[in-house]
């Protein structure tokens, strides 16, 4: 079964980092080109820019579903937003005149949650314990320096971390980790958190103190890390933001046969494909049918 | 399986650079606490009745013993050597079963370091993935690029394309200029009609100025040696292909000579007789009195070249109008007026040496010099920009100095050079149109 | 671990059909190792329920998918949480045993997340709901089995105890107790488990098997008389999360003697108003059992106080609260 084509709409100004990284995402549910006529009439549109050459044309095409990506700051005239099927606002903005329903976040500084699966606070402390870590292990990284030690392993330190005052690049990561983050005011603007919600919010020379304390309070931190978590996988996350995307331009089918509902059971819990669960479960069912089995294991 | 940050690898890691020892609890399962059993409190009786035994017999037993050990030695000797053998073939035994795991250990080996690299490959496949969205997106917009030149093309020069547009262009500017001077001439006279002056009477001539100008030049032109080998450099071949040429302020005749002295045909005028003077002593073709006089009065279509070497920002407008009207009409067709002037473009000059000379009229535009040129009748005009201001340039910063930023700090560095101490002077080198 | 959760499975389900409502209970067979323990969970997630509300009370049921669930927690799978590389688990704190754990966290966390509103049976259990999974959830306290049956009678000379003869009811401690006291109070222990034989058998060791008697099960008339005649009830399991025979000897009108550890017993019982809170040791429990055996009217001022302290338990307010909209 080949992907569905979908055509994207470009203009003369060049296309930004994280919206080619989008584009790429969506590759999982169709295939993204511009416009080619051996390619036959598209399943979807998108539009990467308000001013994208082919968008009036695609506006009064009203049986294929058309989607655009722009930025808070754009204008996007009455007309051509309600006969839009999907927004994608980069930055956490929503532009005026935009329904809520309609509009998916691209944000900045993404990362695949799937590679960082949370740790609660507890589970931390009995790693430290195993590891030999002082038991109230705080982190920094905070420093461009600290991001280019060796991405291989601030995220094993962020994962076992007591709490952590993270700011720059590595604080999606930590985030997704469920770790206990202190982080300052703009950082924390920057990715959407709430302070008392997400992380804890201070000034950089309170920051050690705060986390310090953080990491002793466990229930205040387990709260904390378990809604910081939810926040990376529901805005932080690139690929469920392409997935959002993918359904609303319809090219997610509905109808997937028997195995449906049990993905859908591993997918409501998070559970990604490397898991050891899933390869138990998908073995159990794998006698029944699998070929077909499979072939769906590949979707996300 | 374990958390993929907490891997072997990284657990090492993480316990080498940070921890203290393990504290123990590494264990599957902790065993149940095991109970105490009463046996082994109670003391073994044999031992005791062994001894009482040993006591009692002790003195009989020895001669016997000497005899009996003897055999009992050999005996032993015996048993131990059939254990040995015995070790020997289960340590055989035990080698070969090591033997047979070995490679079976080698292909987990080899699964672990395959499963390394299909992670690598999935890493690989994902960046290939957007560099290929990327290419697909650039594709799109070349096209759009594309399309739109040609639709440029297109109305610019109908039917002949992008190809044929400078050329278009050119023809259609002149046609606009030309007209234009037309309405001005129209104009001026009406003006002076209306003035009761007679259209043809000279321009009065600029009164001479107090300003000893002559020790200005001395103390901030600079070497007249030096200057005189970089005009020389600069445009001596040019003018040697457009003779004759005029020298528009020749000054003491410093080009004059050098002119002379390459067989080229010239001569110069200047304003200060003092130095027409001292250039006419030297034998050379100086003539004193005001240069637009002198073209006014000079027949059209005879001059090769005009170079005018920092002259044009010394003349109010509508004289370095009447100037650059004259020179296109005094030139042959072909022929070349070079003005060079400083570059306003380049704030250093703007800020530093142009303001010195209180005798600069208006610092000239580049772009203002060749829309006054192209005006006159100048056919087509080129532009020379000379002498970068390198000795105020900014240095660009090592990579070392600003890791991951440098590139960037070094592009703004270049542009600030050069919009500060870009080129000093630039010249005009328009050419007047053919018959 | 499922004795409790069932018995208020059931006594839920009457509560509700007393109200008025259409209820019924599902249950599933559940495995608890390690290597068959998110099957059950994942079997739940797939169970089609049409019902317009489901209440879970614990693991792994609160994993079914319904729009309108209600938990109200009475276990999670303690051997991956505080019950981890104690006795009656078999997970440790080794690499494999911590991932399973932490899948099983995040796992509890989402499935709990995904309720309307999230209840726990006591204040201990919604601490370690909030300590491991940082989710917050509302204590909702409910009348143990044969609360209206029950009733306070005479001060005899027995020391009752109803509970499972299991490793974290640490029944052994009161026999080291009965032991102890000088005053002759017997031991009256009824209930079923793994350790009867060796409690025998420690009861023998000690001297005192005419003073101990084990009852095995008892039926629910019997229990009823057992308590009202009991002098006192020691109860001093370790961290019990709520503790159904502290709340039966209140409502009997007897004093309870437990431990500083006992967890959830000890939001009911007050050193010295209604009980004692003892460090835990044989010799503690003895001098309690003695010190009542000594003053029985202290032994009625406290039982009444304690009858006092558990008179508001009713199930309405229960239904109410887990059928509010």
């Amino acid at each position: 079964m080949t992907k569905p084509f979908v055509e994207i709409l470009a203009a003369t100004s060049p296309v930004p980092d994280d919206v080619v990284e989008l584009v790429a995402a969506l590759r999982a549910w169709c295939r993204p080109h511009v416009s080619d006529p051996g390619l036959g009439p598209p399943r979807a549109r998108l539009a990467l820019l308000p001013r994208a050459a082919g968008l009036l044309d695609a506006v009064s095409d009203r049986s294929t579903p058309l989607g655009l990506v722009t930025t808070a700051y754009e204008r996007v005239e009455p007309a051509l937003a309600a006969r839009l099927d999907v927004v994608v606002v980069r930055g956490r903005r929503r532009p005026a005149g935009i329904d809520a329903d309609r509009v998916v976040h691209l944000a900045t500084g993404t990362v695949d949650t799937s590679r960082h699966p949370p740790v609660a606070p507890a589970l931390r402390r009995e790693w430290r314990a195993l590891l030999g870590l002082p038991d109230d292990l705080v982190v920094t990284a905070d420093h461009p320096a600290d991001h280019r030690m060796g991405d291989a392993h601030l995220p094993s330190l962020l994962a076992v971390a007591a709490a952590a005052v993270v700011r720059g690049p590595s604080l999606s990561t930590a985030l997704a980790l469920g770790t206990p983050v202190v982080t300052d005011p703009v950082e924390a603007r920057r990715i959407g958190a709430i302070d008392g919600e997400h992380v804890v919010v201070a000034a950089p020379t309170d920051a050690h103190r705060v986390a310090e304390a953080l990491g002793r309070d466990l229930p205040r931190a387990a709260a904390l890390g378990r809604r910081a978590r939810r926040l990376a996988e529901t805005r932080l996350d690139l690929r469920s933001t392409a997935r959002a995307v993918a359904q609303r331009l319809g090219l997610i089918s509905s109808n997937q046969g028997p195995y449906a509902g049990f993905e859908a059971a591993l997918r409501s819990l998070h559970t990604p494909l490397g898991d050891p669960v899933t390869w138990r479960a998908t073995g159990r069912l794998a006698p029944l049918d699998v070929s077909a089995l499979t072939a769906r294991a590949v979707v996300p | 399986m374990t958390h993929p940050d907490l891997r072997p690898e990284d657990q090492e890691w993480l316990h080498a650079t940070y921890g203290t020892e393990p504290r123990p609890g590494g264990d599957a399962a902790a065993p149940p606490p095991a109970s105490v059993s009463p046996e082994s409190t109670r003391p073994s009786t044999r031992t005791t009745l062994r001894a009482r035994v040993k006591r009692a017999v002790a003195p009989a037993l020895d001669p016997a013993l000497a005899r009996v050990a003897a055999a009992v030695e050999a005996r032993l000797h015996e048993r131990v050597l059939g254990e040995t053998h015995a070790l020997a073939a289960e340590v055989q035994v035990l080698r070969a079963q090591l033997a047979a795991v070995a490679p079976v250990l080698a292909l987990l080996e080899g699964s672990r370091s395959r499963l390394a690299d299909l992670e690598r490959a999935a890493d690989a496949a994902r960046s290939y993935a957007a560099v290929e969205i990327n290419l697909e997106l650039l594709k799109g917009e070349l096209r759009s690029f594309q399309s739109a030149l040609d639709r440029l093309g297109d109305a610019i020069a109908p039917g002949a394309g992008l190809v044929a547009v400078p050329a278009r262009f050119a023809e259609l500017r002149e046609r606009v200029n030309a007209v234009d001077r037309r309405v001005g001439q129209i104009d001026r006279a009406a003006a002076l009609r209306a003035a009761g002056a007679s259209p043809d009477a000279p321009a009065p001539t600029p009164v001479g100025h107090p300003f000893d100008y002559v020790g200005f030049e001395q103390r901030f032109r600079g070497d007249g040696k030096e200057v005189l080998a970089v005009l020389e450099e600069r445009y001596l071949s040019l003018l040697a292909e457009h003779q004759p040429v005029l020298d528009f302020g020749c000054g003491r005749g410093e080009l004059l000579a050098a002119l002379a002295a390459s067989g080229v045909e010239a001569v110069g005028v200047d304003t200060d007789a003092g130095m027409v003077e001292q250039a006419q002593a030297a034998g050379l073709p100086a003539q004193a009195g005001d240069g637009i006089a002198w073209l006014r009065d000079a027949p059209e279509r005879s001059l090769g070249s005009i170079i005018a070497i920092h002259v044009v920002e010394h003349l109010p407008l509508p004289l370095l109008v009447e100037f650059l009207e004259l020179a296109a009409s005094r030139l042959r067709p072909g022929g070349v007026l070079v003005a060079e002037t400083p570059n306003p473009m380049s704030l250093v000059v703007l800020g530093n040496s142009y303001i010195l000379d209180p005798t600069h009229v208006w610092p000239l535009h580049p772009s203002l010099l060749t829309f006054l040129c192209e005006r006159a009748g100048f056919r087509d005009v080129e532009l020379r920009f000379y002498a970068p201001a390198e000795e105020y340039h900014l240095l660009p910063v090592e990579e070392g100095e600003a890791p991951g930023l440098a590139a960037e700090i070094n592009d703004r560095i270049r542009r600030l050079n050069g919009v500060l101490f870009g080129p000093q002077e630039y010249a005009a080198l328009a050419t007047a149109p053919p018959a | 671990m499922s004795g409790g959760a069932e018995q208020a499975t059931e006594n839920l389900v009457a509560a509700l059909l007393r109200s008025g409502h259409r209820a019924e209970a599902v249950r599933l067979p559940t495995a608890w190792d390690r290597v068959r323990i998110f099957d059950a969970a994942l079997a739940w997630r797939l169970v089609p329920v049409d019902a317009d509300l489901v209440i879970a009370v614990n693991f792994p049921a609160y994993f079914v998918n319904h729009p309108n669930k209600v938990v109200w927690l009475f276990h999670q799978h303690r051997a991956a949480y505080d019950g981890a590389g104690g006795p009656w688990s078999d997970l440790g704190s080794d690499p494999d045993s911590l991932e399973t754990r932490r899948i099983l966290t995040e796992w509890d966390t989402l499935a709990l997340e995904e309720s309307r509103a999230l209840f726990a049976i006591s204040e201990l259990a919604a601490a370690r709901l909030a300590g491991f999974n940082g989710l917050t959830a509302e204590p909702l306290y409910h009348p143990p089995p044969l609360f209206d049956d029950l009733h306070p009678g005479a001060f005899g000379d027995a020391v009752f105890c109803a509970t499972r003869l299991e490793g974290n009811k640490r029944p052994g401690v009161m026999v080291e107790a009965i032991a102890r006291t000088r005053s002759g109070t017997r031991l009256e222990i009824a209930g079923r488990g793994s350790l009867a034989g060796e409690l025998q058998t420690l009861a023998c060791d000690l001297g005192v098997s005419e003073r101990v008697e084990m009852l095995g099960f008892v039926p629910d008339d019997e229990l009823v008389r057992r308590y009202a005649d009991a002098l006192a009830v020691v109860y001093a399991p370790f961290e019990e999360d709520y503790g159904y025979v502290t709340l039966q000897a209140f409502r009997a009108g007897k004093p309870v003697i437990t431990a500083a550890d006992s967890g959830g017993v000890l939001e009911w019982v007050e050193d010295g108003v209604n009980g004692f809170v003892t460090d835990g040791s044989p010799e503690a429990i003895a001098a309690a059992v003695d010190t009542l055996a000594d003053d029985r009217a202290l032994a009625a001022k406290m039982g009444a106080a304690g009858r006092e302290r558990v008179a508001h338990l009713s199930w309405d307010p229960v239904i109410e609260r887990l059928t509010r909209p």
